[in-house]
């Protein structure tokens, strides 16, 4: 069973009159792991949220099937088991930091005292403590986007959806996120995340999916995707002095030649631009043919 | 339940949005506005305020309604909460039940505390300032002697400030029953017990005052036979209720929330009837129902603008009802054999606040059939006030002068049901009531064998309408009658007079006997105002449901406008059905020009028939759900109606919530 799974999944969206509008995802198959870290990386408006969206059966798909946990998206059983962050933290803004956990956990059916602890445990650990009492409406986007966050996780999901998890936090916060994307990854959960900050998806996801204009360009973990199969990169942790002209040597050797020496850069976002332009003049190919 | 868990959180989000304000600014509407209402009496002032609060309530929870419910879904959606909402483990459906519901224990709580709140507004208008005795004993006064006293701690009503004094209505233990007669002025009845007044006139005395005045051959009670006076019992008409204690020995009135206008005039006497007035193209008319000389009748409510010219104005004052005239026995109207066609009136017109003289009249009065008509003039600027009291103070011969002889065929006798005058009385559309009556000539066998079936006729004092009933008498027995509700007027008094009795009886009210006593038992105010609140709740939650339903597909805006149109098609489905009854002849009429032939006048309504037909069917009667009616006329609301309306409102409910589930289902949140 996977945590995610899409079977052609298309979703057409359709003006007043039922005319199609825009295709917003077309035919994605896509399957998700239990225990896996999962980007989904995409420029804006490739179909991530919306991909988000049918999965957690706020809209329905015009065809294909989503399923999350081996049941059909939207199914209320299986969303027990879900958490969501959506892409900016709408909440009610006349409660306080408490009473929306408390709100949340309540529709989770948690019972009070384990309800009490977890809200405690949570706010700590998103580091609202000070502002656990004041209204959401006093609160930064900062602090708007840690108070999402902590109600995403209080049902303790098994599936975590965490949609641009990072927007509007400084570094720190950022970092903050990150680990504990890591630390959820550690205790077996299954994350969801969308992003397109590429160095976020990178240090954290096991496997990565590349959306353009809805179509699913790449799918595969993030290292193999990264991998130049007919080159191998060498880190040589305190190279000796002469250890450039040895390695030459033994390329020789072996009738080759080393193409580069340099410290290791971030490539995923070349990958991430070649990636975005070839999905762009594919879906221009189709409309022009 | 997540119903619940939504309901609790879409009420909890109204009161953080501070919608019980709404309440405040509602209590203190009543009471800013409560010293501009037009009212005259205490009973108008109340039911002026029942009718505001009841209206203020329906109209401001309407608009909460629709506001609420048109934006709560839509606002959710906008602002992507639903987002955070939908993707827990809920169903669609409880997040409209949930919030549905939620806003029905909004509606109920801005409800209550309106409620409540007029609730303690119009109690405050219904009862007077109230002052405790804080002297060791305060003496009870009537014309500057005492007459009892009321001990320290002791709570009194007070109606009126009359300068060192203050105007009370005595508690009933202390309420005057008994007084002393003189013996001279009476002769003992050995067999039934009771003094005859023999003088012309005899003085009830209390501690030497006199309190009231007796007629030649009126009876009492005895209580005590002493040399030179005997105390005896007071009827019920002569009791008295009202006396003055010194200021100086209470504390001071605790005021009211709105101070309630007096009803007494300055000199201290209480007017006793409130006369209605016409007017005509060269006159005014006053119409009342009089008993007394020496009784004031106030006529309120004149309106400048619609007096005939002229500096002096020509008055008719019509009054109706006079019986028990001290003339020719059994035989009214007539004097030493002859039948009276005239005479002489002396009257005189007072200020109604200050007391003051404005005119003394004479004039001559025309008798006709038990009742007479003066005819006199105003100077203008006396009725410009609004209100005129008329006393007459004088009649030649004695006519208006109520007897306190009962044995005569005709008698009139006003009741004043006091518990009445916040208007506490059943459902049902008859006021049921007890009388001792006696039957006293002819062979009336003392066994209560022979029955006469006297007709009574039972009128409001201004006595403008009245009602015969008849009742089978038997001597000297308790007798049930029955009359509508209507004949109480707004101050709770009502008049009983025998109206025909069969040949050879006759019938009178024994001095002791006069009461009549109410069988129904009245019903409480509050629990016909909860009632005629639920019936609100019932219309929120309808236009509620209507936003509520429309909000699942529309906009906010126009989910409220679909909840305003709700409201306002149920106030008119009651025209709608009207024109429906009246058939074709009503859409005829508003056609000018040449006249409508039937075939014509038919086409069209065959158009419109069964338009306004499925209109009245699908749209809820709003005016099934207002029971303001009722409050206003004193009436308890019947249960059966507020069950009706709230199952009414139940399946309407139901029908736009599965609707709004139905659509709601297959909506897409993004």
């Amino acid at each position: 069973m996977y945590a995610v799974e899409t079977n052609s999944l298309t979703k057409v969206y359709r003006d007043f009159w039922g005319r199609a509008r825009v295709k917003a995802l077309n035919s994605l198959d896509l399957t998700v792991h239990q225990g896996e870290i999962f980007g989904l990386l995409g420029p804006n408006g490739s179909g991530k949220t919306t991909t988000t969206k049918l999965l957690l059966g706020l809209i329905f798909p015009t065809s294909g099937q989503a399923y999350v946990l081996g049941k059909p998206a939207g199914d209320v059983a299986t969303k027990a088991r879900v958490g969501f962050l959506p892409e900016e933290s709408y909440l009610y803004r006349f409660l306080n930091a408490e009473e929306t956990l408390d709100f949340y956990g309540r529709l989770f059916k948690i019972p009070k005292k384990e309800r009490r602890k977890k809200i405690d445990e949570l706010i700590e650990m998103v580091g609202l403590t000070e502002a656990r009492k004041r209204p959401l409406k006093e609160y930064s986007k900062g602090m708007a986007r840690r108070i999402g966050l902590a109600q995403a996780l209080i049902n303790d999901p098994d599936v975590v959806f965490l949609d641009e998890p990072t927007t509007g936090l400084d570094p720190i916060g950022t970092r903050e996120v990150k680990n504990l994307v890591i630390d959820l990854g550690k205790k077996g959960k299954t994350v969801l995340l969308c992003s397109h900050l590429l160095a976020d998806v990178e240090q954290v996801c096991d496997r990565i999916a590349l959306l353009v204009r809805g179509n699913l360009r790449k799918q595969g973990a993030v290292k193999e995707l990264l991998a130049d199969k007919d080159a191998l990169q060498f880190t040589i942790k305190k190279p000796p002095a002469d250890a450039r002209r040895r390695v030459e040597e033994l390329a020789a050797e072996m009738g080759t030649k080393i193409e580069g020496v340099e410290n290791p850069v971030e490539t995923l976002e070349e990958l991430f631009l070649d990636v975005v332009r070839d999905g762009e003049q594919a879906t221009d190919l189709d409309k022009d043919s | 339940m997540p119903i619940w868990i939504i309901a609790r959180h879409s009420f909890k989000e109204a009161i953080r949005k501070r919608i019980l304000v709404v309440a405040g600014i509602f209590a203190l509407a009543l009471v800013v506005s409560a010293p501009f209402w037009p009212a005259m009496t205490d009973s108008d002032r109340v039911k002026l305020v029942q009718d505001i609060s009841l209206t203020a309530m329906t109209f401001l929870g309407v608009i909460i309604a629709v506001f609420i419910s048109a934006y709560s879904l839509p606002s959710d959606v906008e602002e992507r909460r639903i987002f955070t909402l939908a993707s827990k483990p809920v169903r669609r459906h409880e997040i409209l039940l949930g919030k549905l519901c939620g806003f029905l224990m909004v509606f109920a709580a801005v409800l209550a505390l309106m409620g409540l709140l007029g609730n303690i507004v119009i109690r405050s208008v219904s009862t007077f300032s109230r002052v405790e005795v804080t002297a060791a004993e305060a003496p009870i006064l009537i014309n500057g002697l005492q007459i009892g006293a009321v001990g320290k701690g002791r709570e009194l009503r007070i109606t009126s400030t009359e300068g060192e004094y203050y105007s009370v209505v005595l508690p009933e233990d202390q309420t005057l029953k008994e007084a002393h007669i003189a013996a001279s002025d009476v002769e003992v009845d050995k067999t039934s017990g009771q003094v005859r007044v023999t003088a012309d006139g005899a003085a009830l005395t209390r501690n030497g005052v006199e309190i009231a005045y007796a007629e030649r051959s009126a009876e009492f009670a005895v209580k005590d036979l002493l040399d030179g006076s005997y105390t005896v019992y007071l009827p019920e008409n002569l009791r008295i209720r009202r006396a003055l204690v010194p200021a100086s020995h209470m504390s001071a009135p605790r005021r009211s929330l709105i101070r309630a206008k007096r009803i007494v005039d300055p000199v201290g006497r209480v007017y006793r009837n409130q006369g209605a007035v016409r007017y005509e193209e060269d006159a005014l008319v006053f119409e009342t129902a009089v008993s007394k000389i020496g009784e004031i009748w106030r006529f309120a409510g004149i309106d400048a603008d619609k007096l005939p010219a002229g500096e002096d104005v020509r008055v008719l004052m019509s009054v109706p009802g006079i019986y028990g005239v001290a003339t020719d026995a059994g035989a009214p109207g007539r004097l030493g054999g002859r039948q009276i066609k005239e005479f002489d009136v002396a009257l005189q017109i007072t200020h109604p606040g200050s007391g003051r003289l404005l005119r003394e009249a004479k004039a001559k009065a025309v008798w006709a059939e038990r009742s007479f008509t003066m005819d006199f003039d105003l100077p203008r600027e006396s009725l410009l006030g609004g209100a005129v009291d008329v006393t007459i103070t004088h009649t030649d011969p004695q006519f208006l002068h109520l007897s306190t002889d009962f044995f005569s065929k005709r008698r009139t006798v006003t009741w004043h049901f006091e518990d009445l005058k916040m208007g506490r009385f059943g459902s049902e559309g008859k006021i049921r009531g007890e009388m001792l009556f006696e039957l006293r000539r002819g062979n009336m066998p003392a066994d209560g064998s022979a029955v006469a079936h006297v007709e009574f006729k039972i009128a409001p004092p201004s006595g403008l309408r009245n009602e015969i009933i008849t009742v089978p008498i038997r001597s000297r027995k308790r007798v049930e009658f029955e009359f509508s509700r209507e004949m109480i007027d707004p101050h709770g008094n009502v008049n009983v007079a025998v109206h025909k009795v069969p040949e050879p009886y006759a019938v009178g009210v024994p001095a002791k006997g006069a009461t009549v006593s109410l069988l129904e038992k009245p019903v409480s105010f509050e629990r016909s105002y909860f009632k005629a609140i639920a019936l609100i709740f019932c219309q929120l939650a309808l236009v509620g449901s209507a936003s509520v339903a429309a909000s699942t597909f529309v906009s906010g805006g126009v989910a409220a406008l679909v909840g305003f149109f709700t409201y306002f098609c149920g106030q008119a489905v009651s025209l709608m059905n009207d024109i429906l009854r009246i058939g074709p002849q009503a859409f005829a009429g508003h056609h000018h020009g040449p006249a409508v032939t039937p075939e014509g006048g038919g086409a069209s309504w065959a158009l419109i028939e069964p338009l306004l037909k499925v209109f009245v069917t699908v749209t809820p009667d709003a005016s099934k759900l207002d029971a303001k009616e009722f409050i206003l006329r004193g009436m308890d609301v019947p249960c059966g109606d507020v069950l009706a309306g709230i199952a009414r409102t139940a399946a309407y409910l139901a029908v736009f919530m599965v609707f709004a589930c139905f659509v709601f289902r297959r909506k897409e949140l993004g």
